[in-house]
């Protein structure tokens, strides 16, 4: 019994096991990504076996490398086959791709004789997420208006994001492009006009953007004056301008017959194109150079097909306003290439299979869980959803909370760079089949430089791989615990807001509330809590004990709650004092659901936490009575011991926490046994224990 | 069941770190605590590190501290502790720093690193040095001591016949080339002893250096060889002379000296080598290659199983040479490592290629034999070369121990003395406690150590107990961390209960109130089991009666005092340097000057915050000899900086398109890294127009009075004039002169050659303005004046000795440019003339208006001047900032070089400068990502650094002539002598405001109180004061004015609108009102 409550998990876990997960499964899905590198003839081919990889033993200890300025890293071989279609040869052959840094047994790296750590990054989780945007309408900032976006994050690639802007027009945006009107982007992404406008339950939202277009006036009038047929959809279109201010009108129009929405929807683009191509002819000049349409740049050309919507996207992007019938079929083709390489091409854009998981989930969709691209129904179906969290029908979500947020940890960071190295490596190989003359060999194809180079980029350049804070064996935990939300892929400390540093409620148990940087970097470096874990997803979780009919079922062992399993739970605070049965105490108990804290009975409680220690960090745990400290100052409390110079003499504190043993040995500076024995032989350089070990 | 006899005792050994370094130079360190003998199980613990005690991390002291102001040294959260910290050792730190030396090439030959330092000969300097250079380990080092000796070669090499040089080998005469001492030293402020010292022997990079150079030599080389070989090998002294030669001549010396030796199979590798060279003996070439063929194959191997087949095979080969007799290290040169030098071969030709893998196999692997074999030996496989055993011999030996360089010491040592090229040492510092160290509590509570007392003058308990640490009692209530009172008091029944507590945050579930009533009632047991009453008072719970130190007198009150756990923290001192490298100049009145010679009494050109240039004398100047760290260097068209990391760069963001200088800013080195900013070059000159003055001279008795100039002309003039015109005395009247009927008679002659039109039409103009004829004959413009003689004639300098007087810093930014402008239409024409085709044919197509830029651009390029003298190159590099623009400045042509103009061969007797002026682009933009033609990188660097502080913040550099604003050392200001916080607004002219707390203290004293004290003893006190003062110094008669506290109740009076006033009654005694506010 009394052994659970002093259960507390090893503390650099969170990196050994994260290494050895990239050891077991990320390097080979790495690797497996590549496979095979054919030729463009498709005759040569190269097959490699990842799941047979072998690493040889390192040249030096993680000490000697230290003391030679060395990294401590082994090389990774691969079986590797040659198929050779014309000759009809197969050849195998052990090569080498590189040097992969080892993580020693304490949890860091050591790269050219200096200890690194890689910091565990906290990052948006891949994804759809839906965001409510404030605009001022006037500078006095009274009135604001709400706006809604969605964002698809990915794991790997661009972002997307559809906007609706002030004037309620709907775009796709891209960071460092232009915005595109959504039409033209699910167009381009390959959907007709027909499923388009079927599929969602407002199509007419979608055409918002081009009310506008319509609303130059000369066309009422030059409609009008044509024929009966010009002049009725004419009215439709002055119906349609109405709507929206007033829907009454619209259902009136729906509900006599003749007009069908998607009838009336036709309809006006129909006229739009008759409108546009009638134009383009009366004002030759002025379309060529795209004045009249760009006479407000936020009016857009419809589109009516695919085709056209890549030729318009293409114009866009480029900033080319010429479109002719010369370049049409070039810029359509461009604006395919633009799409595919953004979204669709897997080299380039992964949603991770988290990311796709998610998706599924938020949309509702069962794409298969291998397609780890964007796909036209996403988007369509992101639309349809967009419209309805405009209307109030669903509700936005909090990029703040831990569910939506998820960890990388060093393996997925290394392993990123690996693909990257690889990919390298790969286009060295393709480059080296168009210049191989004769039977080629294997060894020929394979260089170390490719993999090596994207390591040695990211041990030394990238900011989340850090010089490991050493002055004391606390430093150097708490560095390898860290979690920043800095970093490529994260937020910039420039811009981060409040909310991003602020305290959440799925923090409780996962995130420490105390230990946090002074100044810039405050709340966005955080440290994790003593009894949390990352689970493989990425997300963090922490332990609770089950309740069941108001009895802490301690001996069923610890239930990891991520902050989504959390959410609905009742959970009762870990300092209640139980019953000798382990029954929490008779009548209303504090306890806490969600965000709220409230009094329930003890029958309705369904978790209880594990310890007081909990909720807070390793070096928060180190401050006896922090219960009595501000929070500020139990901050710089565990902060300064970080900075603490190992004394020559130093006691053992009269007044600690009891975590003082764990920081110790979970930190590898100490020696424990490594097995039981006799000690024979003991002096400052070395320890020797004689073992008795049976034979059997 | 197994037997006793089946099992089996298997020692498992533990090695124990001593004082490594680590990343931030705190040590670490391995303590055993077991005891032989003693049984531990799995998981026990072995051995402490450097910040644990019995496997309990603690990293503190538990020390006797008392919450108590004394005499203000615990202001600001000072902290005032007792000497017994200093001397008992208690918050001693060891920290291991790492020095790094190694040798590099230069123009005169290659650095070494030896004890034979000429110059330092008869010293005592050398004495705690080894026979290499590099200090023994344990020395104890100071400040200034030699850590590894180096000599530098300043001079080449003599090319010597051969012949000769080889009799002086033979006589062992000793050529003594220049040298400069280089030697590492420890740098300032450090006393430390040698812990370790790691030596390298080869360097990756120089292997292709040696190829070059074995190609080179080889030649003397085979010589000297052969020489040998045809010589009896028992002659000593000659073998020993080749030697030395050849340590002179190639690193292969150890090699050569190992080959005299004979026992080596490497001797006969070598000769078959030499032989090869010399006879090409065919056979044994076959014999060669078939070994080459091996490795070739081998080394695509990785599985060491498979290697070793092949090595024994090798080895067969080999020993056809012959076999080891006996025990060499160097035997294990033949190493798997070696084989992957493969690819060195294939390039090679085969004669080369033997030379060199045996030189490789030296260089490279010697190093990795003992850890190699050491890795086989422990993980108990298959030895590495099972027939000899030495590999496990070699390999047991603890790679690092110094044992075993002693083992190998004979064979390897002249290996070692000739190659070391590069050396790691370790020095190991005790550092004590001292005052201006940072310590803290566990809760926040961190301060500075502002006094250290002696212990007899420190507080001390009822029990005679001084304390050993002063708190101020202020940073407890505001700042709300009651945690370290209650850990203070716990400590404190802790130690005289002999008990350890360890308490887990959030007690609340053992009831209310439950930390504080643990802690009474452990104080109460402590009193009780102790005996000791004053322990716990039920009055004052938890507090003591302490006695002052200094008189014994108890204080006024009981006061907190208990143990607490303190810790010391590390200093970040870095954070003071920003500087930058010596080869910067600062832009002063006197010119420009390097970094490290500017003075305070110089004026150095800042810029104010509106962009104004003004010179003004630095504050200070700093100069760091030993900077060890990184350094930022910037480099492009138009700025070149080297600087640390933390110095601030005058930029604004890249973007940002306006030329105010609003938007700049200070920014730290190391924040903008990478990014889009642009620097400045340019300032505004604000200056009123001058005025210059032809001074008058006597002529022919008669004087002639000053004339005033009409400055446009004049300076158009005097700019062309200083570029390209000179002023003589003509004495004897040649015939040219008497064709000129004005002038004829003067002998003083002022003349300018023109080679542009452009010229001639400025001076047309402008000659007649300024009053002077002038003739124009032979490219000359000839004006015979003896006032302007007069003044031009100290002037007219050679070319290279030219620079512009001293009144020209007095002109205002647009006379500047006017002289700027003349002085470069002298060049203008010829490097012009692209740009006057562009602007022509532009303006014939009325294009103009279109490219406005592109024509800037044109001009940019266009403006540039040039010069043989540096001065008047610096001269107008500094004309073009007051002319607000900016000039850069190019040696064009070095002195001696060779350009060839018109067919003819011209050898510059000078350095050319060329200064190209910046009219509109002075805001270069860094990382804009157009091009990239500028470089942007962090460096290491270990060497002086220096900087100034001026009181504007920013200053004018410049670095191979590309000049730049930039901010200067250090901005905030002076710093508290107690705090060592900068004081920043808290003080004004050196006065030190309150700090924080002190006013919280002042609001718990009573605002009312401050207010009267301020308003009645301070006030009066000083102002009357400096006023008497004021009148006995100059003598007036004495007034005492009224105090202004008596005003400052007039006035509150009057506003209770109360008829009261101040009045003063006359000589008359008639009574005058005074008015409040114009009272004395």
């Amino acid at each position: 019994m009394a052994i659970e409550k002093y259960f507390i998990p090893d503390f650099v876990e969170l990196q050994r096991r994260s290494f050895q997960r990239f050891l077991e499964t990320g390097l080979i899905e790495e690797l497996n990504k590549r496979n095979p590198i054919t030729n463009s003839q498709k005759d040569l081919e190269i097959l490699l076996y990842p799941e047979y990889y072998k690493l040889a033993p390192p040249r030096w200890n993680s000490l000697d490398a230290i003391l030679l300025s060395k990294t401590y890293s082994c090389r990774l071989y691969v079986p590797a086959q040659l198929t050779n279609r014309k000759t009809k040869q197969i050849m195998f052959k052990w090569v080498q791709l590189g040097d992969i840094p080892l993580m020693s047994k304490r949890g860091h790296f050591v790269v050219n004789g200096a200890a690194r750590v890689i910091i565990n990054q906290i990052v948006r989780g891949p994804g759809l997420y839906f965001s409510e945007i404030q605009y001022n309408v006037d500078s006095s900032k009274k009135t604001l208006v709400r706006r809604y976006a969605a964002e698809f994050i990915s794991m790997r690639g661009t972002w997307l994001r559809l906007s609706i802007d002030k004037e309620k027009m709907i775009w796709a945006e891209l960071k460092k492009t232009p915005k595109i009107p959504l039409v033209w982007f699910l167009l381009g992404m390959g959907l007709t006009e027909k499923i388009l406008f079927q599929s969602l339950t407002q199509p007419k939202r979608l055409l918002y953007n081009y009310l506008d277009y319509l609303k130059i006036d000369n066309l009422a009038i030059d409609v009008k004056s044509q024929n009966d047929a010009f002049a009725k959809r004419a009215l439709l279109r002055e119906l349609l301008l109405k709507s929206k201010l007033n829907s009454s009108n619209i259902k009136t129009l729906k509900n006599s017959k003749d007009f069908k929405p998607l009838l009336l929807v036709n309809d006006i683009y129909s006229e739009m194109h008759s409108y546009k191509e009638k134009e383009n002819r009366r004002y030759p000049l002025n379309s060529q150079n795209g004045d009249l349409a760009d006479e407000k740049e936020k009016i857009p050309y419809y589109a009516n097909s695919s085709l056209k919507a890549l030729e318009l996207i293409y114009s866009k992007i480029t900033n080319t306003k010429k479109i002719t019938n010369l370049n049409k079929k070039f810029f359509a083709k461009q604006g395919q290439k633009w799409i595919f390489k953004k979204f669709m091409n897997p080299r380039t854009y992964d949603l991770g299979l988290h990311g796709r998981l998610s998706l599924n989930k938020k949309l509702s969709l069962s794409l298969p869980l291998s397609q780890r691209t964007l796909t036209m129904y996403d988007v369509l179906v992101a639309t349809e959803h967009l419209l309805r969290v405009e209307q109030g029908l669903l509700g936005t979500d909090d990029i703040d909370n831990l569910k939506n947020r998820r960890v990388r940890t060093s393996s997925d960071l290394i392993q990123m760079q690996i693909g990257i190295g690889l990919l390298r490596l790969e286009k060295n190989i393709r480059s080296k089949f168009t210049t191989i003359k004769g039977v080629p060999k294997i060894n020929y194809f394979f260089s170390t430089k490719p993999l090596n180079g994207a390591l040695k980029e990211f041990f030394g350049t990238n900011p989340l791989s850090q010089f490991m804070d050493m002055i004391n064996p606390l430093a150097e935990m708490t560095h390898k615990r860290r979690l920043t939300t800095l970093g490529p892929g994260g937020v910039s400390r420039d811009t981060a807001t409040m909310d991003i540093r602020g305290i959440h409620p799925t923090h409780y148990g996962r995130i420490c509330p105390v230990e946090t940087p002074e100044g810039k970097n405050a709340g966005l470096v955080n440290a994790l809590t003593t009894f949390a874990r990352v689970n493989p997803e990425g997300l963090i979780e922490t332990p609770f004990y089950k309740v069941y009919k108001g009895q802490v079922q301690k001996k069923a062992g610890f239930f990891y709650l991520s902050a989504e399993k959390e959410e609905k739970a009742i959970i009762a605070a870990g300092d209640l004092n139980l019953s000798k049965t382990g029954f929490l105490p008779k009548g209303l108990i504090p306890v806490r659901k969600f965000d709220e804290f409230t009094k329930v009975l003890r029958n309705y409680v369904d978790f209880m936490s594990v310890s007081p220690l909990q909720m807070i960090s390793v070096a928060t745990s180190l401050v006896p009575f922090l219960e009595h400290d501000d929070a500020n100052r139990a901050l710089m409390g565990a902060n300064m011991q970080r900075q603490a110079v190992p004394l020559v003499r130093s006691e053992q504190a009269i007044v600690g926490t009891g975590i003082e043993t764990r920081i110790a040995s979970d930190s590898g500076h100490v020696i424990r046994a490594k097995a039981g024995g006799l000690v024979g032989y003991v002096s400052g350089q070395k320890i020797r224990i004689y073992t008795f070990v049976s034979n059997f | 069941m197994s037997t006793s006899q089946s099992l089996n005792i298997i020692p498992i050994e533990y090695s124990l770190q001593t004082y490594q370094r680590s990343n931030q130079d705190t040590s670490m360190l391995h303590r055993p605590v077991v005891k032989e003998g003693e049984w531990v199980q799995a998981g026990d613990l072995l051995s402490d590190c450097a910040s644990s005690i019995g496997g309990e991390f603690s990293i503190g002291q538990n020390i006797l501290i008392a919450y108590l102001p004394w005499e203000g040294y615990n202001y600001e959260d000072a902290i005032l502790i007792s000497e017994r910290l200093v001397y008992d050792d208690l918050y001693t730190s060891i920290h291991i720093e790492r020095y790094d030396i190694s040798t590099e090439k230069n123009p005169y030959g290659i650095e070494k690193i030896t004890k034979d330092i000429v110059l330092l000969k008869d010293t005592t300097e050398l004495n705690h040095l080894d026979k290499n250079g590099i200090a023994q380990l344990g020395a104890w080092l100071k400040e200034g001591d030699i850590l590894v000796g180096k000599i530098t070669p300043t001079e080449s090499k003599k090319e010597v016949a051969r012949y000769v040089q080889l009799y002086n080998d033979i006589l062992g005469k000793k050529i003594n080339y220049a040298i400069r001492d280089s030697s590492l030293r420890v740098p300032r402020g450090l006393e430390a002893k040698v812990i370790r010292v790691k030596t390298f022997p080869e360097r990756k990079n120089e292997t292709k250096n040696w190829e070059n150079k074995i190609g080179l030599k080889s030649k003397a080389l085979a010589f000297s060889v052969q020489h040998f070989l045809s010589k009896n090998q028992s002659n000593k002294k000659r073998t020993l002379s080749l030697k030395s030669k050849w340590e002179k001549e190639t690193s292969l010396s150890s090699f050569s000296s190992l080959a005299w030796q004979k026992k080596s199979p490497l001797f006969f590798v070598f000769k078959n080598g030499i032989f090869e060279k010399l006879k090409n003996f065919p056979k044994k070439k076959k014999k060669n290659e078939r070994v080459f063929a091996l490795k070739k194959k081998s080394s695509k191997k990785f599985r060491f199983f498979e290697l070793q087949k092949k090595f024994r095979f090798f080895f067969r080969n080999f020993f056809f040479f012959k076999a080891p007799k006996k025990k060499s290290p160097l035997f294990f040169f033949f190493k798997s490592e070696t084989f992957d030098k493969e690819r060195n071969f294939q390039k090679m030709s085969p004669n080369q290629s033997k030379q060199n893998w045996v030189k490789i196999s030296i260089k490279k692997e010697w190093q990795k034999v003992g850890s190699f074999g050491k890795k086989k030996a422990s993980k108990g496989k298959i030895s590495f070369f099972p027939s000899f055993p030495q590999a496990s011999l070699v390999g047991k030996a603890s790679f690092f121990s110094p044992s075993r360089f002693e083992k190998k010491r004979d064979a390897s040592n002249f290996l070692k003395s000739s190659c070391i090229s590069s050396v790691h040492i370790y020095l190991a510092e005790k550092r004590k406690v001292q005052v201006g160290d940072k310590m803290a509590g566990r809760h926040g509570n961190k301060g500075i150590i502002s006094q250290i007392l002696p212990r007899q003058d420190m507080p001390y308990l009822p029990d005679g107990t001084p304390i050993d640490m002063a708190l101020n009692p202020l940073g407890v209530p505001s700042r709300m961390n009651v945690g370290q009172i209650y850990e203070c008091l716990l400590g404190l029944a802790g130690k005289h209960l002999g008990e350890q507590y360890r308490i887990q945050p959030f007690d609340e579930a053992f009831g209310p109130e439950a930390s504080r009533s643990f802690v009474f009632s452990k104080l109460y047991s402590a009193k009780t089991k102790t005996g000791q009453s004053w322990l716990f008072q039920p009055t004052n719970p938890g507090k003591l009666k302490l006695f002052d130190g200094r008189t014994g007198n108890c204080f006024d009150q009981a006061i907190t005092t208990g143990y607490s756990y303190m810790i010391k923290l590390v200093h970040l001192v870095d954070e003071k340097i920003h500087c930058l490298t010596v080869d910067h100049e600062v832009l002063t009145t006197k010119g420009w000057i390097p970094l490290n010679k500017v003075k305070t009494s110089h004026f150095v050109a800042t810029l104010k915050k509106n962009g104004q240039l003004v010179y003004q004398n630095p504050t200070n100047i700093y100069h760091y000899p030993e900077f060890k760290g990184e350094l930022y260097h910037i480099k492009n068209v138009n700025l070149d900086l080297l600087v640390t990391l933390n110095h601030r760069m005058y930029v604004k963001n890249g973007i940002i398109e306006a030329t105010s200088s609003v938007d700049y800013q200070l920014i730290p080195a190391k924040d903008i890294v990478g990014q889009h900013k642009k620097y400045c070059k340019t300032a505004f000159w604000d200056k009123e127009n001058y005025q210059f003055i032809l001074p008058s001279v006597i002529s022919n008795s008669i004087v002639i009075p000053e004339k005033t100039m009409n400055m446009e002309a004049w300076l158009q003039f005097f700019g062309i004039w200083i570029a390209e015109g000179w002023a003589l005395t003509n004495t004897i009247s040649n015939n040219n002169v008497t064709n000129f009927n004005q002038s004829s008679s003067s002998p003083y002659v002022v003349q300018i050659s023109i080679k542009k039109k452009k010229v001639l039409e400025i001076l047309n103009n402008v000659i007649p303005i300024l009053g002077y004829s002038f003739n124009y004959y032979d490219n000359n413009i000839t004006i015979c004046d003896k006032q302007l003689w007069a003044y031009l004639r100290p002037l007219s300098l050679g070319n290279p000795y030219r620079k512009l007087p001293i009144w020209v810093w007095d002109l205002s930014q647009d006379q500047a440019r006017v002289l700027l402008l003349a002085m470069i239409t002298v060049f203008k024409n010829g490097t012009n003339s692209k740009w006057e085709k562009a602007a022509s044919l532009s303006s014939r197509l009325s294009l103009a208006s279109v490219f406005p830029e592109f024509l800037k651009k044109r001009i940019d390029k266009g403006l540039s001047y040039y010069t043989s003298s540096v001065e008047l190159a610096d001269d107008i590099s500094r004309l073009a900032l007051h002319a607000g623009w900016s000039g850069n400045n190019y040696l064009l042509k070095k002195k001696g070089s060779i350009s060839s103009f018109d067919g003819k061969q011209i050898i510059c007797q000078f350095d050319i400068w060329r200064i190209s002026i910046i009219q509109s682009k002075n805001q270069p933009a860094v990382n804009h990502g157009y091009h990239s033609k500028g470089k942007e990188e962090v460096l290491p660097y270990q060497g002086a650094v220096y900087c100034l502080s001026v009181p504007n913040e920013i200053f004018y550099v410049r670095r191979n002539g590309l000049s730049v604003w930039t901010g200067n050392s250090r901005s905030s200001g002076p710093y508290s002598l107690i705090t060592q916080q900068p004081l920043k607004g808290r003080s004004k002219h050196g006065g030190q405001r309150l700090g924080e707390m002190e006013v919280w203290a002042i609001e718990a004293y009573g605002a009312a109180f401050t207010l009267l004290e301020l308003l009645t003893i301070k006030s009066d006190d000083v102002t009357g004061r400096l006023t008497i003062w004021d009148y006995v110094l100059y003598k007036k008669p004495l007034y005492i004015g009224t105090p202004a506290s008596f005003k400052v109740l007039i006035c509150e009076l009057q506003a209770l609108c109360l008829d009261i006033g101040i009045y003063k009654a006359d000589k008359s005694n008639i009574l005058k009102q005074i008015n409040v506010s114009s009272m004395g």
